[in-house]
């Protein structure tokens, strides 16, 4: 039988909270230092507005997430961006996909 | 490319997805280029000082500029989006093109009436500079306008010294034919992004 290339073990299980599809992408948009509104963010996960909101919250509540609210003028603006936790946490959740695909590789 | 690969160059590219950043650009270039080239072809002293004031102007308050056209045009229809600044490294490298592209165009300028050699080399420098940060903002924004620049300056800086230009026409040849071009392709991005995207009422963006 050919042994996987790499050392990758079953035993940590990817990060649940960033593992479902709608909060990923989320943390997709974010990641590298970004921040960004929730129009921009509904425009790009293609999750409706309480749905959105809902995941927002919970990301926020993991401590993943920072929400910050600021004026531009007299409009309010409510921009999310990811904390050093969640940043890290994410580049957890890929290494740990980039190995899991590298150790199911097809010789 | 995987999906997450693929949001991450979308944000990234988002600066340009408008098009405002090249229609102000654009329309500096083709300012500081006329300018340029019109101080050349007359004995008018003053056109040439009026080029190298605009050049600081457009330099002082362009980003600002592009800013406020944002936020008026852009954020209230697809949203806001902030990127990090460029970290110490970038900054870094950005400044020493810029600063051996302009180095040149002063050394270039005093010695405008010598050799072809020095013309040929004043020239090179400058468009490859320019064409560096072109496609490096091609690569990392993903967006596929700015390869045609990067080309076109080349295009031009060739075409200028093909043409046995000194180097400071050659540069006002080359800051106006892609000035020009990026106006108009930058018009044509913004007008189309602003047709695709209505302003979002109220209920929409709450």
């Amino acid at each position: 039988m050919n042994r996987p290339a790499t050392n990758f073990r079953f035993d940590g299980d990817p990060d649940r909270l960033i593992h479902e599809p709608a909060r990923l992408k989320i943390m997709a948009v974010l990641s590298g230092g970004n921040s960004a509104d929730f129009v921009y963010l509904m425009r790009e996960t293609g999750l409706t507005r309480g749905n959105l909101s809902v995941q927002l919250t919970r990301l926020a509540e993991a401590g993943y997430l920072q929400i910050t609210k600021t004026f531009v003028g007299r409009t309010p603006r409510t921009t999310a961006s990811l904390t050093t936790a969640g940043q890290e946490a994410f580049t957890r959740y890929r290494a740990y996909l980039t190995a899991l695909l590298d150790a199911t590789k097809q010789p | 490319m995987d999906e997450i690969t693929e949001i991450q160059r979308r944000t990234v590219g988002y600066w340009f997805v408008d098009g405002i950043t090249e229609t102000v650009a654009g329309t500096a270039m083709v300012l500081i280029g006329g300018l340029q080239l019109l101080a050349s072809t007359t004995t008018n002293p003053y056109l040439d000082h009026a080029a190298t004031a605009l050049l600081f102007v457009v330099c002082l308050t362009a980003g600002s500029l592009i800013r406020a056209l944002k936020e008026r045009l852009t954020y209230p229809r697809t949203g806001y989006l902030a990127c990090p600044p460029p970290g110490w490294r970038q900054r870094v490298m950005s400044i020493l093109v810029a600063a051996v592209v302009v180095l040149t165009g002063v050394i270039a300028a005093d010695h405008s009436e010598q050799s072809s050699a020095w013309t040929i080399v004043a020239l090179t420098v400058l468009t490859t500079g320019i064409c560096a940060l072109l496609t490096r903002r091609a690569r990392h924004s993903a967006t596929r306008r700015y390869w045609l620049y990067a080309a076109l300056a080349m295009a031009a800086g060739a075409g200028s010294m093909a043409a046995g230009l000194d180097p400071v026409t050659g540069v006002a040849v080359l800051l106006t034919v892609l000035g020009t071009v990026s106006g108009i392709l930058g018009a044509v991005t913004l007008a189309s992004y602003l047709h695709r995207h209505p302003v979002l009422n109220a209920e929409a963006k709450a």
